[in-house]
């Protein structure tokens, strides 16, 4: 008599060793005789050997950003849903799209080449995942909102002709205060690069920027209270 | 005979008193007596007007501002030789000076060091020092005090209408309840012990300590330094607490009506005022909590970049 062949989830249950005693009994008994499961079990148990070997952190290499984003620029056209510029997902999926583009031949392809598939994208996944993660913020065009930039370069402008009296006249005031200010200023432009950086992300922010005008308020108060001890010593 | 006494006497006194106006006195270089072996002591006495305004500027190792309930001015002290003294005292003599204004010279910040100045004023006059590295206590004053330092320590025991401070690593300690508070340091801490109604202390990386009194508006702001709040918020207050990524510790009464809205753009918000959670910001990033209590509209605001603000009962 023969048997049907062995379930799908039994056959899995057989390579991880999940069954008791009795069903691995039946399953050991059935696959003495049955070539077509030896063989699906064969696939899998070659599957879960090549995914064991993988590394369970992947870290991509440093130059492997512009590769990708090239990759998926040059897959725009293609794309049937367009890809904007700061959409993370949009360009995860970009990466992914191609395993759902073939899904019409995916009978044609046979258990390997589908684990080796499916292996691929897990390691594109998590490579672009690292990799965003790492260097924090999801965007890939990153400027400062177009209101803001005039506001910030009127800063700068006030900023850098008290730095340059404070520059001049320096030696004027004892090394110990030349130091507390010079300290002082760099705590606040630490805070200023650290808000710039995020603002950029996150251009809609007005919380942001109303912190980041403070930080210049901040950075001007101090230059001119030096500035009015060196005119004032 | 009568008219011509008459024109005499108005002669005189127009000619007293074109003398007196702008007259420059000088205590330094006329050392007074008593005057001891490597030191000069300073003792000069005189008539102002109530709400005179006072200017010392120059280098003084201790300054000791009293207000007195007295129409005058007094200032004693020592100053180490080598130092210079001199005054200028407004007015044109025949009525107490409105103005007066003084000036310590140094050769150098450590000579200074040694001198030790006493200021009596009137409680209601308006009092301006500038100083390098100094240490400057204010008493009794209820007018206006203006006091800027680079170093040394400021405090202020009284309750003037207007205190402005600034100083660069100098601590300001304010033990008193200033209608109008300004302080700001680069370095130094700031404590007020008091309440205002109108307050702004910024710092860059000191610590500012509230302790008891109550606000009314007040804004509080540091970049990387502590922000302490364990005071109170007056009728109708709008108070707010900025930080970059300094620690903000609100510690509010139990009794206290209020509004609070605290969040951290990118750090964390602990609420252990009441059951409210605080929950995630903008893309899931930092933390923000809204804590409501009574009916009286105050405003409290805490914002930070990425410090921790904590919210707690006092």
């Amino acid at each position: 008599m023969i048997e049907s062949h062995l379930e799908w989830e039994t056959l899995h249950d057989v390579a991880d060793g999940r069954l008791d005693a009795d069903a691995a009994a039946r399953a050991e008994r059935h696959l003495n005789h049955c070539a077509t499961c030896r063989e699906s079990l064969a696939r899998l148990t070659r599957l879960h050997d090549d995914a064991r070997v993988l590394a369970r952190d992947v870290t991509p290499p440093d130059d492997l950003w512009p590769q990708v984003r090239a990759s998926i620029a040059g897959r725009r056209s293609a794309l049937p849903v367009p890809v904007e510029a700061n959409d993370l997902s949009a360009a995860t999926q970009a990466v992914s799209g191609r395993s759902r583009a073939s899904s019409s031949r995916y009978s044609a392809y046979t258990l390997p080449w589908l684990a080796a598939a499916a292996i691929t994208i897990i390691v594109l996944s998590s490579g672009v995942t690292a990799l965003v993660q790492r260097r924090g913020e999801p965007t890939l065009a990153r400027a400062l909102p177009a209101a803001y930039e005039q506001s910030e370069r009127s800063f700068t402008a006030s900023v850098s002709d008290l730095q340059v009296l404070f520059d001049r006249r320096r030696s004027d005031l004892a090394p110990h205060t030349v130091r507390i200010v010079e300290r002082s200023i760099a705590t606040i432009d630490s805070a200023i690069s650290e808000m710039r950086s995020a603002l950029m992300a996150d251009s809609a922010n007005a919380e942001i920027a109303r912190m980041l005008n403070a930080s210049y308020q901040q950075k001007l108060e101090l230059l001119r209270r030096a500035s009015d001890f060196i005119t004032s010593s | 005979m009568h008219r011509r006494y008459h024109i005499a006497l108005l002669l005189a006194a127009a000619a007293h008193s074109l003398a007196a106006q702008g007259t420059p006195r000088k205590w330094g270089a006329a050392a007074r007596e008593g005057e001891r072996a490597g030191q000069q002591n300073i003792d000069a006495r005189y008539a102002v007007a109530s709400d005179v305004s006072v200017r010392l500027k120059g280098s003084v190792g201790t300054l000791r501002v009293i207000g007195w309930n007295r129409d005058s001015l007094a200032i004693t002290g020592t100053l180490p030789k080598g130092m210079r003294f001199e005054s200028f005292v407004g007015g044109n003599g025949t009525a107490p000076a409105r103005g007066a204004k003084m000036y310590v010279e140094s050769p150098n910040d450590e000579l200074a060091s040694g001198s030790v100045l006493e200021l009596r004023v009137p409680m209601r006059a308006r009092v301006w020092v500038a100083s390098g590295t100094a240490n400057v206590e204010a008493t009794d004053i209820t007018g206006g005090l203006d006091i800027n330092v680079i170093g040394g320590s400021v405090r202020v025991v009284s309750s003037p209408r207007e205190l402005q401070v600034e100083a660069m690593d100098a601590p300001v300690v304010v033990e008193g309840s200033p209608a109008w508070l300004r302080v700001k340091t680069a370095t130094g801490d700031i404590t007020l012990s008091g309440s205002s109604t109108d307050a702004a202390l910024t710092t860059v990386s000191g610590t500012v300590r509230l302790v008891g009194g109550s606000l009314e508006r007040a804004r509080i702001e540091t970049v990387t330094g502590m922000i302490s709040f364990a005071a109170d918020f007056a009728k109708g207050a709008d108070v707010t607490f900025d930080s970059h990524s300094g620690p903000i510790d609100l510690a509010i009464s139990p009794k206290a009506t209020f509004d609070l809205n605290a969040t951290s753009l990118t750090g964390n918000v602990v609420n252990q005022y009441d059951a409210t959670r605080p929950t995630p910001g903008r893309e899931g990033r930092g933390k923000n909590v809204v804590v409501s209590q009574g009916w009286e509209t105050v405003r409290v605001m805490a914002r930070t970049f990425k410090g921790t603000i904590t919210v707690k009962r006092r």
